[in-house]
């Protein structure tokens, strides 16, 4: 699935890579041809064959290079393209687990493997099969007259791009990974330390930051100056041997220039120079080839993760519009751990505090009652199974905001319309409400552009929206994970009220937080252990 | 953009010797060139032409081997030279940055910086062993060449020497057409790779508002625009390769067809034009390769630029300005410069808690008393006196795991007061010390705060909330900023 794109167009591309490697071969054998003739001064006729065949393999070679990269690219970015809605896919069967919710680096990390992935069809492939078409080419070029210079050549050839291979193979890919993950770990260190570097300075605390940041440094250069080594090695020791398989090609042609015309000495010389070109290229495929094998390692144990049972929830059919009351008792099961609940219950208009330390599995609880999770025991909406009314019903009726409010770049309509609600009558009475459109009517109100994750608002404005989209969509209970974090207590004060305020006209609110000093606005705490 | 900052020769004297080694490399280089294709030559000619027998030959494809060990010997050490000179610079960049990060605010966030200090450095990898060499190489190798093939044969040195030029302009003008086009192109990608992570980040909203098939489609939709936008600059920028490409193998092409029909007139030894034929893609070599490590050298450049511009960038100076004794209070609204005011005074004689949560990756009590030896008793007193009993010293912490907003405010308060205590000083700030706490918790502080006071040291605190106005000495009023 990851390695290369299985169109018309990718193989026409690699068709015309196969001609370009050959024009490049057949025109330095031309070329050879004609002026060693020349010096024979035959009649100007027998050679106007390979003055046109130079012209035309000059102009020939250019552009199929320059077609072959197009098409390739072309085929290779439209197979990249297919790949990413899988990655996504993939994503959203395992959401909420703990896969789905990584951090936002190890996201960016999965995004950059997918790029990755065009390595193998542009760097790797391509070059490798330009490379044994030229290879093949100058066999068969020298081969007909001097089978010995061809073999003598090939065998050269072969050597080199092996040499060449595990030169840069041994020096990098043993390092590579050490590599990276000494790389990682600078990174790390040098947030810690940028993020902080004032307090660290103004308290003295630097010198052991900065040597630990020159500590890794040095680790990454002594690994550096070993791979330099092998890198320019690889890279000076085709031109070497372009030579060396010359030389060998010449001596074993010129015993047989009694049988075999003597102007193609010149040809059997020449032509291993421009073969090398192509393998020099091919042996440096490795580091495309080791970037790409990294990301197709990760991503195919991405797909091929089994979809824990507990994100895998039933759906009846029945429809549910209205709530009551729900009971959640029971266990939620993961790989390296349990969440037990106690007789959880929520009835309409409801506020409760769902407190317990990080890790407890409050968490957990909020995507339980949002049927994220499937519940091992017994979850109730209205007095009946939850399983018996559908998914999306479920979804609708029990809204659920994340930590980090989840907008979209776009207007903030756009964003609303996630509801399914696109009225914008209905979304303007629903701004009003949270007081967001007072805030927001100086900037556009509904048609303010937000930024990636709702830049250009506040945190406490972004929570707002996000409820905003719940209630659209007509949530009567709300899950709210962590929503204060990282507000100040003003706004925190601000949101508070505002929940208060919705639970008082009949919305259940479920506020999940480690911060004991919101206690007050809810109507009870049930506490998680 | 410039393929060269000469600020590098100042900022890092590496730089200078690194491009005297390489002048020398290539000059021991294009000797190895020479020796080649003169080699070859006299081996083909001196069988082919001379019928001379090939034991007495063969001696000249030993010579040939010869020179090209020599040059392959040049490019190899001209590589670690560029390697080696990239490796010190890195290290002295990420010191010299570091000093810089610590002596004040620089406006880069600190994912920009890490990323520029940790993988973006590595970009000047190639650009000193891959990019610069050729640069070298194409300014020193080329005119050798052309001027050692006019010495043989003055007819093709100068269809060459008209050819050559081509190569550069027609990449300038292609260059500028796509400079925008491909800005305009990074810009897509990299949207394209935002929009992919948005998505991603945003996968639990979107299966919980039913939205996932919507978006596959989407995925799709977005990636073809931006394929088609790409593919228009890959054109373009494709053409520039295919310039370089068909100006080299045109012009040995049309040397080879005037070359033979010279030699069919007998105008012309052989000796000569294979000797020419050999060395004219040899010319255009270190061109080429300058145009192949181009794209890849602007990153180096980039690189380069960024780092000299953060170590050019001046720290805002802290000035040493009078506290008053009791507690000054600083008020106004917000973006008037109240953490200016109070980061101005911040020296190593007194104790500061920022305005930002800051918790290092630690223990609690590391965290309070940082990371050589701490006075335990002393740190379980200040975390008491800010209501923190509850938290373990060896609690492990980090800047957005372990505490709430309200417990981290506490906590930075804690390890002002320890140091205050640990080192005996007599000035405390404060940037919004309180504003994540509730009532009980402000007053709390408040009269901690107070009580400091009391004991004779002097405090400075921005803030907007009552608790502690009330508490104040005197109140200092900020007016919005002048713009």
């Amino acid at each position: 699935m990851f390695s290369l794109p299985r169109t018309k167009s990718f193989n026409f591309g690699i068709l015309v890579a196969v001609l370009e490697a050959l024009s490049a071969i057949a025109l330095i054998a031309t070329s050879a041809f004609l002026i060693s003739r020349a010096s024979e001064q035959p009649p100007i006729l027998y050679l106007m064959m390979a003055v046109v065949g130079v012209r035309a393999l000059s102009l020939g070679r250019a552009f199929f290079r320059y077609v072959q990269r197009l098409v390739l690219h072309d085929a290779t970015f439209t197979h990249v393209a297919s790949i990413r809605p899988l990655v996504f896919e993939k994503y959203a069967a395992l959401a909420p687990s703990k896969i789905a919710g990584s951090t936002g680096e190890q996201l960016a990390r999965a995004t950059d493997q997918v790029e990755e992935l065009q390595n193998y069809p542009i760097r790797v492939f391509a070059p490798l099969v330009q490379a044994f078409a030229a290879l093949s080419g100058t066999t068969l070029i020298i081969g007909i007259w001097f089978p010995e210079s061809a073999l003598a050549n090939l065998l050269t050839a072969v050597l080199a791009f092996v040499l060449g291979q595990q030169l840069s193979m041994r020096l990098s890919s043993k390092s590579e990974a050490l590599r990276s993950d000494l790389i990682s770990s600078l990174r790390a260190e040098l947030v810690e330390y940028a993020q902080s570097a004032e307090l660290i300075e103004a308290y003295g605390w630097s010198a052991r930051f900065k040597q630990r940041i020159h500590q890794i440094g040095s680790e990454i250069e002594r690994l550096d100056s070993k791979a330099a080594w092998g890198i320019g090695a690889n890279s000076s020791v085709f031109s070497l041997f372009a030579v060396v398989a010359a030389s060998l090609s010449g001596y074993l042609a010129a015993p047989h220039l009694d049988s075999a015309p003597g102007y193609l000495l010149a040809v059997a010389v020449l032509t291993p120079l421009a073969l090398f070109e192509f393998m020099a290229m091919a042996a440096n495929t490795h580091a495309s080839h080791a970037r790409y094998a990294g990301a197709k390692k990760s991503l195919s144990k991405l797909m091929e993760m089994p979809v824990p049972h507990n994100v895998n929830l039933p759906s009846g059919g029945v429809s549910i519009e209205d709530f009551d009351e729900l009971r959640a008792s029971g266990s939620v099961s993961f790989e390296d751990r349990r969440v037990d609940i106690n007789e959880f219950g929520l009835r309409r208009g409801e506020f409760v505090l769902i407190s317990g330390k990080s890790g407890s599995g409050k968490s957990t609880l909020g995507y339980v009652l949002s049927s994220m999770y499937q519940l091992d025991g017994n979850f109730e909406i209205n007095s009946k199974p939850a399983d018996e009314f559908s998914l999306e019903s479920r979804h609708a009726l029990i809204g659920y905001c994340e930590q980090q409010a989840q907008l979209f770049p776009g207007t903030l309509a756009a964003n609303l319309s996630i509801s399914g609600i696109e009225d914008r009558l209905q979304q303007q009475a629903i701004i009003e409400r949270l007081g967001l459109a007072e805030e927001l009517s100086g900037r556009g109100g509904l048609d303010l552009e937000l930024g990636g994750r709702g830049s250009g608002l506040s945190g406490g404005q972004a929570q707002r929206v996000a409820i905003a989209r719940a209630l659209l969509r007509g949530a009567k209970v709300l899950v709210l994970d962590e929503p204060t974090s990282g507000l100040d207590w003003d706004n925190a004060l601000r949101l508070m009220r505002l929940l208060r305020e919705l639970a008082d006209s009949g919305i259940a609110i479920v506020l999940i937080t480690h911060d004991p000093q919101l206690r007050s606005f809810a109507d009870r705490e049930f506490r998680i252990s | 953009m410039r393929p060269f900052d000469p600020r590098l020769l100042k900022a890092a004297g590496q730089t200078r010797q690194f491009l005297a080694a390489t002048v020398a490399i290539a000059l021991v280089a294009t000797v190895g060139t020479l020796g080649v294709a003169y080699s070859l030559t006299q081996f083909v000619v001196g069988i082919f032409v001379d019928d001379k027998p090939l034991d007495q030959m063969a001696i000249w494809l030993v010579w040939a081997v010869a020179a090209a060990a020599l040059r392959a010997l040049a490019h190899f050490l001209g590589e670690l030279a560029g390697f080696r000179t990239a490796r010190g610079i890195k290290a002295q960049f990420r010191l010299q940055a570091m000093d810089r990060i610590g002596s004040g605010s620089t406006g880069q966030s600190a994912g920009a910086l890490s990323q520029l200090l940790g993988p973006g450095l590595d970009a000047i990898d190639g650009y000193f062993g891959k990019f610069l060499p050729q640069l070298v190489f194409a300014a020193l190798v080329t005119p050798i060449l052309i001027a050692v093939i006019l010495v043989f044969d003055p007819i093709s040195a100068i269809s060459i020497i008209a050819t050559l030029p081509l190569i550069p302009i027609f990449m300038v003008l292609i260059g500028l057409v796509t400079k925008d086009v491909q800005n305009e192109q990074l810009k897509a990608t990299t949207a394209l790779s935002a929009h992919f992570l948005e998505v991603l980040q945003g996968v639990t909203t979107l299966k919980i508002f039913g939205r996932i098939e919507r978006q596959l489609q989407t995925l799709l939709t977005v990636a073809n625009e931006q394929k088609l936008r790409t593919m228009k600059v890959l054109r373009l920028s494709f053409l520039s390769g295919f310039a370089l490409e068909l100006a080299a193998s045109l012009s040995v092409a049309l040397i080879a067809v005037q070359i033979g029909i010279r030699l069919v007139d007998g105008q012309m030894l052989l000796s000569v034009g294979l000797f020419v034929l050999l060395l004219a893609p040899e010319v255009y070599l270190p061109l080429r390769n300058v145009g192949a490590q181009f794209h890849n050298s602007q990153a180096g450049v980039l690189a380069v630029g960024e780092v000299l511009d953060l170590l050019e960038e001046k720290p805002s100076l802290s000035s040493e300005m009078a506290i008053d004794q009791g507690i000054t209070v600083l008020v106004g609204p917000s973006g008037s410069g109240k953490t200016t005011r109070l980061r101005r005074l911040v020296s190593p004689d007194c104790a500061w808690v920022p305005q930002h949560l800051t918790l290092l990756t630690g223990t609690v009590l590391q965290n309070i008393a940082g990371f050589d030896d701490a006075d335990r008793v002393l740190a379980e007193t200040v975390l008491s006196e800010v209501g923190l009993e509850e938290l373990d010293l060896e609690e492990a912490l980090s800047n957005n795991l372990g505490v709430s907003g309200g417990q981290a405010q506490r906590l930075m308060i804690a390890r002002a007061l320890y140091r205050l205590r640990a080192k005996g000083l007599s000035v405390l700030l404060l940037d919004e010390p309180t504003s994540m706490l509730d009532e009980e918790n402000q007053a709390l502080i408040a009269k901690l705060i107070s009580e400091i006071a009391g004991q004779g040291v002097r405090i400075a605190i921005a803030t907007h909330q009552d608790s502690l106005i009330n508490i104040a000495d005197r109140v200092n009023t900020i007016e919005a900023a002048r713009v």
